[in-house]
């Protein structure tokens, strides 16, 4: 009748462990939701970076296809020196997310696949990043992966931060 | 996630008969399997009776989606019904579409409702 959709995050070696998201939590290894155990400290100077987090959606259940994946924010981002940023390439090889845990992870473009990167909140609802436009029709079948990271410079402020909004959308007949 | 649609549609045929989203058996029927050289109109019929009717004419060709939006974890689903049509007029291409929110409120959009990608 409808598709049924939910985000997992790849974890591990070599293929990447798929876990169902409840909670994206930026952090200093490469694990699913660690709660607070490795935040990403606030450089005195530099930058330090979170683990890349690499995410995809999964659809099951009866129906028949879904296309046009995308994904946008709502434009505010996370305050002052933080960044969230999106890997320009989707879809590619997963690779295990690497670094110095409790420290910082290597930049995205660490990634063998990843060249670029674009800040998360530049793409809004009147502007998306299109994830995945093939046709998916599968039981189960996965949208492209998308690689993310959060950025973090000495000017952001320590605790916890207010959850972003992040929104998916994809078309279904 | 999945939730329940509050629109289905129905599909009329020039001789009357109608070709349900949904059987009286619970079965399926899917959008592809509509003729849509024998169309006379096609409509979204929400769960409390509301309908929105497009009369197809012969140079019409349906589109019928459904648009998803769900947050960052996959939660919070909400579902646009898109119905529309193409047709090629004097060479170009025309398309025209209404999304329909949960609430039945209707956006017309002159033109493709896909031209927020990057």
């Amino acid at each position: 009748m409808a598709a049924t959709a939910t985000v997992e995050e790849l974890n591990g070696a070599p293929t990447g462990d798929p876990n169902t998201v409840t909670n994206v939590r930026f952090c200093t290894t490469d694990a699913y939701n660690p709660v607070a155990t490795y935040p990403i400290p606030i450089p005195d100077s530099g930058t330090n970076y979170s683990y890349w987090k690499t995410l995809r959606l999964k659809f099951s259940g009866s129906y028949t296809q879904v296309t046009n994946v995308l994904i946008y924010s709502d434009g505010t981002g996370f305050g002052t020196g933080i960044t969230t940023n999106i890997g320009d390439e989707v879809g590619q090889t997963y690779e295990q997310a690497t670094g110095t845990p409790g420290a910082t992870g290597d930049i995205m473009t660490d990634h063998t696949s990843i060249t670029g990167v674009t800040d998360l909140m530049t793409y809004v609802s009147t502007a998306a990043k299109t994830v995945d436009d093939t046709t998916l029709s599968g039981d189960p079948d996965y949208a492209k992966e998308i690689v993310l990271q959060m950025v973090v410079i000495d000017t952001a402020t320590a605790g916890t931060l207010v959850a972003e909004t992040i929104t998916w959308q994809y078309d279904e007949i | 996630m999945s939730e329940e649609l509050k629109y289905l549609w129905v599909a009329t045929y020039k001789d009357e008969s109608e070709f349900p989203q949904f059987n009286t058996d619970g079965s399926e029927n899917l959008f592809g399997d509509i003729e849509q050289d024998r169309l006379d109109s096609f409509c979204f019929i929400s769960t409390t009776g509301h309908k929105i009717r497009l009369d197809v004419k012969d140079d019409m060709r349906l589109i019928c989606f459904r648009r998803h939006k769900i947050n960052f974890i996959g939660k919070g689903e909400q579902i646009e019904y898109v119905l529309g049509y193409q047709k090629t007029l004097d060479g170009r291409n025309i398309k025209a579409m209404m999304i329909v929110d949960e609430l039945g409120n209707v956006t017309l959009v002159d033109g493709d409702v896909n031209e927020n990608k990057q």
